[in-house]
C-alpha cells in the first residue's frame, strides 16, 4: 500500500498545483517543495523500516488488470529498483528547489514534473511488465513538454527529436515484452516470468533483440545517442537534474530487472556486445567531451560516457559487476545531477558557458567552484566519493567476465580524468575573463540547498556504500540466481 | 427436341453441354442480325443523308438546341418522386400475385404486416417531399 | 418462421429506426422545433444503446431469416459501437445542424447509416452484407456533400458517391462470383467452397469482395476518396464515417473470412498483410505533409486501417483468438479517440494555426485534443495503446513470416505517426495564440461530447479488462 501511495502522491501533487489557480509565485513555489518531499520522506521511511529485506519485491501490491491475459497492476520494492525509487524521489525534490531559472507558467512546470515523477517512481516499482511499460511511457510526454516549452531558443527540434528516438526505442521494446508475455503464458508478471518462462533458447534471443534494442536507445547506448546532446544543452537545470540522473537508468534499470533475469538465455550471446557498448560509451564520450567548447555540453557527454559503467557492469553478470552497475545507477544520477545544477548556476553568473570565456571561479565563487571540483572529482572516480565504489566495481566485474573490455573501461577512467582536469583548469583557475563573473556572488542559500545534499550523498555513499549495497545485495543474488551465475 | 430434352432430363445435363446450346444460340442471333444487314443492304435503295437523319432521336421530335445545357433541377425533384410510385409498384404487383397463396400457408397475417410496414415507409417519403413543397410547380 | 424473437433480435434497429423516422417527420411538420428534434434523435441513439446493452446483458443469441441474419455478442458489441457513435454525432451536430435549417435530414441520414451499419454487423449472407453496406453508404454520400456553403463538400461529396459506387459494384461483382461457385450466398455454404486449392473463379472472387472490402475502409491503395470527403464532409459527419460505418464493415468482414472461408486463411491474411503494410505508410506518409488538421486525421483514419489490417493478417496460427478480441478492443477505442479529435475540430478550427497556444487561451479543450493526439499514437495507458497492444499480441501468436513483418511495420508507423499528431500538440503547448484565424464555433453540446470523450480515453485503462473478457465471450468462433 505504502508503496502505491508513494507512486500516485506526485499525481495528487499535480491536481493541486493545476487547482491553485490564485496562488502567487512563492506560495506555488513552497507548495511544491512541500508535495515534493512526501514521496522522499515515505521512501526514506521504507529504507529505514525494510531496507534490509528487499531480495524478493516487498510492499507488494496487486491486482488484475486484464486478468484474461495475466495483465496486473503489480508494485513492489525490491533491492534493484529500490536505490533508483529513492533517487527519482530525491531528484524530483532537487529539481523543484533547482527551478529557479523558470518564471513563466511555474503552476504547470510544477504539475508536468509531478506526472514525470509519477512514471519514474513507477517504473523502479512495477513488478509487471505492461505496469512498466506504462510507466516507463508515463515519463515521455511530461518531459517532452518540459524541453519543449522551458528549454532555450533551440528547444523545439530538441524536444520532438527526444520524443521520436525514445518513442521508437519504447515501441520495439514493447513489441517484445508482449511477444514475451503471450508466448510464456500469457503472463506478464515479472516474478513469475522470471528464468525464461520456459521459452526455448531461440525464442528467447528473437524476443530479446528488441528489448535490447528499445533499452539501449533509451539509456543512450552510444550508436543511438544523436538525441541526446540537444535535448541536455536546450533543458531548464531542474528538467536536467531529472533527464540526465533519472531518465537513462530506466534503460539499464530494464536490462536488469527485465532483460537479464527473464530471457537469461536470450541475453546470453550478446552480453559481449553489451559490454563493448559500455566501453565504447566511456571512450566515445571522455573524447567527444574533450572536444566541448560548452560546458553544458562537456557535462553531457561526460554523463552519457559514465553511462558505459552501468553496460559494463549489467554484462558482467557475475556479483560484482552488477552490484557495481546497479550502484552506479544512483551514484551516477547524484554526481550529474551535482554537475548540471553548478553549470547553471555558473552559467547565470557569467552570462555564457563557453568554457574558454570562464575561468577564475575558485575566487569570485569558492562555493560553487569547490563543488564543481568536487563533481568533476565524483565523475573521475576519485576514491572517497561514491562513483569511485560503484565504478570500480563495475570495472572489476567487466574484466572478471570480459577481460579486454574491462582494460579499455579502466583505461577510459584515465581519459575521463584527462578531459574533467583540463576543464576544472579552464573554469576555476586562472584569470577571471568574463567582467560579470567579476562582482559575481557566490550560490545563495537556495542554491546550495539543491547541491550540497548531492555533494553530501557523494561523499557519505563513498565513505559507507555499504548503506546502498546492503540493500541491493540481496535483489542482486536473485538476478544471480535466475541467470546461473555466480 | 430440345425442349422435351431440357424438360425431361435437365438434371442429367451437364453444364458443358448447355454451353453448347447457349454457343449456339450466340451463333443464331449473330447469323440472324448479320443475314437481316446484308438483305437491307441488298435490296435497300440508294442511301441519301440528309441532316434530319443525322440527327439524334428524341421520340420524332424535331430537337431545337443543344442537349447540354442546364435545365429545371424541379424535373429531379418528380423524378425522385417517381421512384416512389415505381419501388412501390414494383413490388407490390408481385406481392399481391403471391398473397393468396401465402394464406393458404398462414403467412397471410405476415405478409399483411410486412407490406404495410413497407407503404408505410414510402408514404413517410411522399409526405415528406409533399409537406417541403416538392409537388409545387413554383 | 418469424415470431416474437425475431423481433427482439431485431429491436436495436428498429428502435434507431423508428425514430430516424419520427425525427424527419417531426422536422417537417413543425420545422421550428430544432431543439425537440435533435433531443429526439440524441435519444434515439441512446435508446438504441441500451437496448443493445440489454441484449448482451441478456445474453440474447439467436439467428433469424433462414440463418442469413445473426445476433450474437459480437454482432452486439459492434451495435454498441455504432448507436454510441451515432449518440455523440448527434450530440455535437446538433448545433451545426440547427444552423443550416436542414436539422432533421441531417439527423435522419446519421440515424440511417447508424441503421445499415448495426444491420450490416449480423449478417451472414453476403447479398444482406451487400444491401446492409449501400444502406449505409447511400445516406453517407448525402451526409459528405451536406455542408452547401462550402464548395469542398460538393466536391467531396461527388468524389465519394463515384467512387463509392464503383467499390460497390466490384464488391457486388466479386459477391456475385462466389455465389456462383458455391451456389449459395450465406457463410456456412461458401465455406464448404473455400476448401483446399482454390479455383480461380474462387480467387477471383475473393480478391473483388476484398478489394471491394479495402475501398470501403479506404484501406491503400483504394483509399483516394478518403481525404477529399472527409475534407468536404461536415465535421461530424467525417467523425462520424470515419468511425461507424468503418467499424461495421471491419466486422462484417471479419465474419466473412472467418464463418465463411475459414480454410483458405493462408490467402487472405496475405493480402491483409500486404493491405496493411501499404496502408500504413501510405496513411502517415501522407498525413506528414498536411497543415490543415481534418485532412490530416483522413490519413490518420487510413493509416488506422492499416493497423486493424494487421489484425486481419493475425489470423491465423495461434493469433485468431486474439486477432479477434483486437479489431474488438480496437475499433472501440478508435472510436472514442477519433471521434474526439473531430470533434475538436468543431471547436477549434481545420488550420493547424488556429490550434497555437491553445493551452492558453482554452485549456479544457486543449488538454482533451492533447489526450486524443497522445491516444491515437499509442502512448500508454489511453485508449489506442491497448489496440496496438492486441494487435502486436495477436501478431506474436500468429507464427506466420509476413505478419510479423506487417507487426514490424506498425511499430514503425507509430513512430512515423508521432511527427503529426505531436505537431498539434507542440502548436497548442509551445506556440503564442494567433487570433483570428479561425472563428471559435460550435460549444456546448460539442464541448460535453469532447469532455467526455477525452475521459473515458483516459479511463480505457480501467474498462481495458472488462472489455478483453467480453471480447472474448463474443461469440465468434
Amino acid at each position: 500500500m505504502i508503496t502505491t501511495i508513494t507512486i500516485f502522491i506526485p499525481l495528487a501533487g499535480a491536481i493541486l498545483m493545476l487547482l491553485m489557480k490564485n496562488a502567487d509565485e512563492r506560495t506555488t513555489r513552497y507548495t511544491a517543495l512541500g508535495v515534493a518531499a512526501v514521496p522522499l520522506l515515505l521512501s526514506l521511511y521504507i529504507y529505514l523500516a525494510h531496507g534490509s529485506d528487499l531480495g524478493a519485491a516487498s510492499l507488494t501490491q496487486s491486482f488484475d488488470w486484464v486478468s484474461s491475459l495475466g495483465i496486473g497492476y503489480r508494485v513492489g520494492l525490491d533491492g534493484l529498483g529500490f536505490g533508483m525509487f529513492f533517487l527519482s524521489a530525491l531528484l524530483t525534490l532537487i529539481a523543484v528547489v533547482a527551478s529557479w531559472d523558470v518564471h513563466t507558467n511555474l503552476r504547470q512546470y510544477y504539475a508536468i514534473l509531478f506526472i514525470a515523477e509519477l512514471g519514474m517512481l513507477g517504473v523502479f516499482a512495477a513488478q509487471d511488465l505492461i505496469l512498466f511499460y506504462v510507466f516507463f511511457e508515463v515519463t515521455l510526454i511530461p518531459m517532452y513538454l518540459l524541453v519543449g516549452i522551458w528549454g532555450d531558443e533551440n528547444r523545439r527540434p530538441a524536444a520532438i527529436k527526444f520524443f521520436i528516438y525514445t518513442f521508437f526505442g519504447s515501441t520495439v521494446m514493447l513489441a517484445g515484452f508482449l511477444a514475451l508475455g503471450i508466448l510464456s503464458g500469457p503472463n506478464f508478471s515479472i516474478e513469475a516470468l522470471n528464468a525464461g518462462g520456459g521459452l526455448s533458447r531461440a525464442a528467447q534471443i528473437a524476443i530479446a533483440v528488441p528489448i535490447l534494442v528499445g533499452l539501449l536507445i533509451k539509456v543512450p547506448a552510444v550508436p543511438f545517442h544523436s538525441w541526446l546532446l540537444d535535448v541536455y544543452v536546450s533543458s531548464p537545470i531542474s528538467t536536467n537534474v531529472v533527464l540526465s540522473g533519472i531518465l537513462p537508468k530506466l534503460g539499464t534499470y530494464g536490462l536488469i530487472k527485465i532483460a537479464i533475469p527473464l530471457l537469461p538465455q536470450g541475453v546470453e550471446p550478446f552480453l559481449p556486445y553489451l559490454a563493448a557498448f559500455g566501453v565504447l560509451n566511456i571512450i566515445y564520450g571522455a573524447f567527444v567531451a574533450f572536444m566541448q567548447t560548452d560546458l553544458k555540453a562537456l557535462v553531457a557527454y561526460s554523463s552519457i560516457g559514465t553511462l558505459g559503467f552501468i553496460l559494463l557492469g549489467i554484462a558482467s553478470g557475475n556479483a560484482l559487476g552488477i552490484n557495481g552497475a546497479v550502484m552506479q545507477q544512483v551514484t551516477h544520477g547524484l554526481y550529474s545531477a551535482l554537475l548540471f545544477i553548478l553549470v547553471g548556476i555558473i552559467a547565470s553568473r557569467a552570462g555564457t558557458r563557453r568554457i574558454a570565456d570562464l575561468g577564475g571561479l575558485a575566487a569570485r565563487m569558492p562555493w560553487a567552484g569547490g563543488l564543481l571540483a568536487l563533481g568533476a572529482f565524483a565523475a573521475m572516480g576519485v576514491p572517497g566519493l561514491a562513483v569511485f565504489v560503484s565504478e570500480f566495481m563495475s570495472i572489476m566485474g567487466g574484466y572478471t567476465a570480459f577481460p579486454v573490455q574491462g582494460i579499455l573501461a579502466a583505461l577510459g577512467i584515465l581519459l575521463g580524468a584527462m578531459y574533467l582536469l583540463y576543464m576544472l583548469q579552464r573554469v576555476i583557475f586562472g584569470p577571471t575573463k568574463q567582467p560579470a563573473l567579476a562582482e559575481a556572488a557566490d550560490a545563495g542559500p537556495m542554491e546550495m540547498a539543491a547541491i550540497v545534499p548531492l555533494a553530501l550523498l557523494l561523499v557519505v555513499l563513498g565513505i559507507f556504500p555499504s548503506l546502498l549495497i546492503n540493500v541491493q545485495r540481496p535483489a542482486v543474488e536473485v538476478v544471480l540466481a535466475a541467470i546461473g551465475g555466480s | 427436341m430440345t425442349l422435351a430434352l431440357l424438360q425431361g432430363a435437365a438434371p442429367e445435363i451437364g453444364y458443358g453441354t448447355l454451353y453448347v446450346y447457349v454457343g449456339l444460340f450466340l451463333l443464331l442471333i449473330v447469323g440472324f442480325v448479320a443475314a437481316t444487314l446484308v438483305i437491307a443492304r441488298l435490296i435497300a435503295p440508294s442511301r441519301r443523308s440528309s441532316r434530319a437523319k443525322g440527327q439524334i432521336y428524341e421520340t420524332g421530335e424535331v430537337t431545337v438546341t443543344d442537349p447540354w445545357r442546364p435545365f429545371p433541377v424541379r424535373y429531379y425533384v418528380f423524378a425522385l418522386l417517381f421512384l416512389i410510385f415505381d419501388v412501390e409498384a414494383a413490388f407490390l404487383y408481385p406481392w399481391a400475385v403471391i398473397y393468396n397463396e401465402s394464406i393458404t400457408q398462414g403467412m397471410g397475417l405476415y405478409m399483411f404486416v410486412e407490406v404495410v410496414i413497407f407503404v408505410f415507409i414510402l408514404a413517410t417519403g411522399l409526405a415528406y417531399a409533399w409537406k417541403k413543397g416538392a409537388l409545387k410547380w413554383v | 418462421m418469424v415470431t416474437a424473437q425475431t423481433f427482439v433480435g431485431l429491436l436495436p434497429e428498429i428502435v434507431v429506426f423508428l425514430f430516424s423516422m419520427l425525427v424527419l417527420m417531426i422536422g417537417v411538420f413543425s420545422p421550428r422545433a430544432t431543439g425537440l428534434t435533435a433531443g429526439l434523435a440524441a435519444f434515439g441513439a441512446l435508446a438504441t444503446f441500451v437496448t443493445a446493452v440489454v441484449l448482451l446483458a441478456v445474453g440474447f443469441e439467436g439467428s433469424f431469416f433462414g440463418d442469413a441474419y445473426v445476433v450474437d455478442g459480437f454482432a452486439l458489441y459492434f451495435k454498441l459501437i455504432v448507436a454510441g457513435s451515432a449518440f455523440f454525432t448527434v450530440l455535437a451536430a446538433s448545433r451545426w445542424s440547427g444552423r443550416t435549417g436542414d436539422a432533421p435530414e441531417y439527423l435522419t441520414l446519421i440515424l440511417s447509416v447508424a441503421v445499415g451499419a448495426m444491420l450490416l454487423v449480423s449478417m451472414r449472407d453476403l447479398f444482406g452484407v451487400f444491401v446492409a453496406i449501400e444502406l449505409a453508404t447511400i445516406p453517407s454520400y448525402a451526409l459528405v456533400a451536406f455542408d452547401r456553403t462550402r464548395r469542398e463538400s460538393a466536391e467531396g461529396g461527388m468524389k465519394y458517391l463515384l467512387t463509392g459506387m464503383i467499390a460497390s459494384s466490384i464488391l457486388l461483382y466479386g459477391i456475385v462470383l462466389i455465389y456462383g461457385i458455391s451456389g449459395s450466398a450465406e457463410l456456412a455454404d461458401i465455406s464448404r467452397t473455400f476448401t483446399g486449392q482454390l479455383s480461380p473463379v474462387a480467387l477471383l472472387g475473393m480478391v473483388l469482395l476484398i478489394s471491394g472490402f479495402a475501398f470501403k475502409v479506404s484501406a491503400a491503395p483504394f483509399h483516394f476518396w478518403t481525404p477529399d470527403a472527409y475534407q468536404g464532409a461536415p465535421t461530424s459527419a467525417a467523425a462520424f464515417l470515419s468511425v461507424a460505418p468503418k467499424a461495421a464493415i471491419f466486422a462484417v468482414l471479419l465474419r466473412i473470412f472467418l464463418e465463411g472461408m475459414p480454410e483458405a486463411a493462408p490467402s487472405w491474411t496475405a493480402v491483409a498483410a500486404v493491405l496493411a503494410i501499404v496502408t500504413m505508410f501510405i496513411g502517415n506518409l501522407f498525413a506528414l505533409r498536411q497543415s490543415n488538421v481534418r485532412r490530416m486525421l483522413a490519413y490518420s483514419s487510413v493509416a488506422h486501417s492499416g493497423y486493424i489490417l494487421v489484425a486481419f493478417a493475425a489470423l491465423q496460427g495461434g493469433g485468431v483468438e486474439r486477432g479477434v478480441q483486437a479489431v474488438l478492443i480496437y475499433s472501440a477505442a478508435y472510436a472514442l479517440m477519433n471521434l474526439g479529435a473531430f470533434f475538436v475540430i468543431d471547436l477549434v478550427g481545420e488550420e493547424a494555426k488556429s490550434y497555437n497556444g491553445l493551452f492558453k487561451t482554452r485549456p479544457g479543450v486543449a488538454l482533451s485534443m492533447a489526450i486524443f493526439m497522445a491516444a491515437l499514437v499509442g502512448i500508454p495507458p489511453l485508449s489506442g495503446f491497448w489496440g496496438k497492444a492486441w494487435i502486436i499480441l495477436a501478431g506474436a501468436q500468429s507464427g506466420s513470416i509476413l505478419t510479423y513483418v506487417a507487426v514490424g511495420a506498425l511499430v514503425i508507423n507509430s513512430v512515423l505517426s508521432v511527427p503529426y499528431y505531436f505537431g498539434i500538440l507542440r502548436n497548442m503547448a509551445f506556440e503564442e495564440p494567433v487570433k483570428g484565424v479561425e472563428e471559435p464555433t460550435g460549444t456546448g453540446a460539442v464541448k460535453l461530447s469532447v469532455y467526455i470523450l477525452a475521459i473515458a480515453t483516459t479511463l480505457f485503462l480501467f474498462f481495458i479488462g472488462p472489455l478483453s473478457a467480453l471480447a472474448g465471450a463474443s461469440g465468434l468462433l
